[in-house]
């Protein structure tokens, strides 16, 4: 199992609507770092998407946060108002996951 | 098998319908058949509508079937957790949200509502459906759908939320059924959920940008199949949901005192889906 960047695959139902699938290579059915521009996201997958390291996935996510900037409460537990992350918050985003993952 | 005569048709006035060839039926030949088992099971027509699921993340779509975790074709999620803390409303507080159906006029049954977070208590709380941009204004068909004042225990398992409390969500018809109201296609409708006593623990709530993706709004996005059975077939409804921030709030109408919103708009909220029926 790696980290692994993919995308949802669309696929037809029955009625040969479009819908769109986890690819079957992808071990863990979520999405982490999304990223809106291409529509690829970050799992744990096994014999497909591309594989990446833990370094790159931080080098990924601090992109996204260049352009969409992930966000956080100012006075947690408060929801609102929100401010950008900080990139150490965001590098503390990425290995809360990769722990949370078993991923390194 | 007795050698009784079978009726050709359900649908005609007995016991003077016909046979199959043509002959007069007398009540006698009904319970022969009957007895028999050679009477036709009754047609039933399929369901006129789909049910299904729509969340507001950016990575997910509508579909028929909600799990806690994705593991078929066809079902849909949060994707991962409810990743930060949570929200501890006081009474008059409110969080609310716009959707609308652009391909069907459709029903809201319930809305998904972020779990507790970090303890359990009971939430006290009132949804309102509104037609239009707004809260507890009332323009056009106004007031569409009114649970009343309603009670649910917050769930807390010890770890981040990945579902609503209780599943599938909290309804929205009066007295906290199923809502049934229809709702017109291509028109906005403004949900809100309304804190009728100070929340004692958090419930939890979504954040853009948390690593799951966004929270829609606006453009065309939500597609799926909705389904519903019966024993005269599966329907299928493909449908289009969007969801937006809503616009403004009033006061009076028989509410409570509204105080503000809380934490719901186009980057937090808990109510990140709904569960909804689709006509055909």
């Amino acid at each position: 199992m790696s980290i692994i960047i993919t995308k949802l695959e669309a696929s037809g139902d029955e009625d040969f609507n479009t819908i769109y699938l986890y690819p079957e290579y992808c071990i863990i059915k979520s999405q982490f770092c999304f990223d809106q521009d291409d529509d690829t996201f970050v799992t744990i997958g096994l014999g497909g998407g591309t594989e990446i390291t833990k370094a790159e996935l931080l080098t990924r996510a601090l992109g996204i946060h260049a352009k969409y900037p992930f966000l956080i409460p100012i006075d947690p537990p408060q929801p609102s108002p929100l401010r950008d992350r900080t990139e150490a918050e965001v590098e503390t985003l990425v290995d809360d996951w990769c722990t949370e993952k078993n991923a390194s | 098998m007795p050698d009784y005569r079978i009726p050709n048709a359900t649908n005609q006035p007995l016991p003077w319908a016909g046979d199959a060839d043509g002959a007069l039926w007398k009540p006698n030949d009904i319970q022969r058949a009957k007895k028999g088992e050679e009477w036709p099971p009754a047609w039933q027509a399929p369901p006129n509508y789909g049910d299904g699921y729509f969340a507001r993340y950016t990575a997910y779509h509508a579909a028929p079937t909600w799990s806690s975790y994705i593991t078929t074709p066809n079902v849909i999620n949060y994707g991962g957790n409810f990743q930060s803390a949570g929200f501890t409303a006081s009474a008059g507080y409110f969080n609310a949200i716009k959707y609308r159906c652009t391909s069907h006029d459709w029903s809201l049954q319930a809305i998904q509502h972020g779990a507790g977070y970090g303890g359990t208590s009971t939430l006290h709380y009132r949804i309102g459906v509104w037609e239009g941009d707004n809260v507890n204004i009332l323009t056009g068909a106004g007031l569409m759908s009114d649970t009343g004042n309603q009670s649910v225990a917050l769930a807390w398992n010890s770890q981040y939320p990945t579902n609503s409390i209780p599943a599938p969500g909290l309804y929205t018809g009066a007295g906290g059924v199923e809502g049934t109201a229809v709702l017109s296609q291509n028109t906005w409708y403004t949900i809100g959920i309304v804190y009728t006593s100070s929340m004692t623990a958090a419930s939890s709530y979504g954040v853009n940008g948390a690593g799951q993706g966004y929270f829609h709004g606006g453009a065309s996005f939500g597609s799926g199949s909705f389904k519903a059975t019966n024993s005269g077939g599966t329907t299928s409804v493909y449908c289009t949901f969007e969801a937006n921030p809503y616009s403004s709030w009033g006061q009076g109408n028989g509410w409570p005192t509204l105080v503000g919103n809380y934490s719901s708009g186009l980057h937090t909220g808990p109510m990140s889906a709904i569960k909804a029926r689709v006509w055909q």
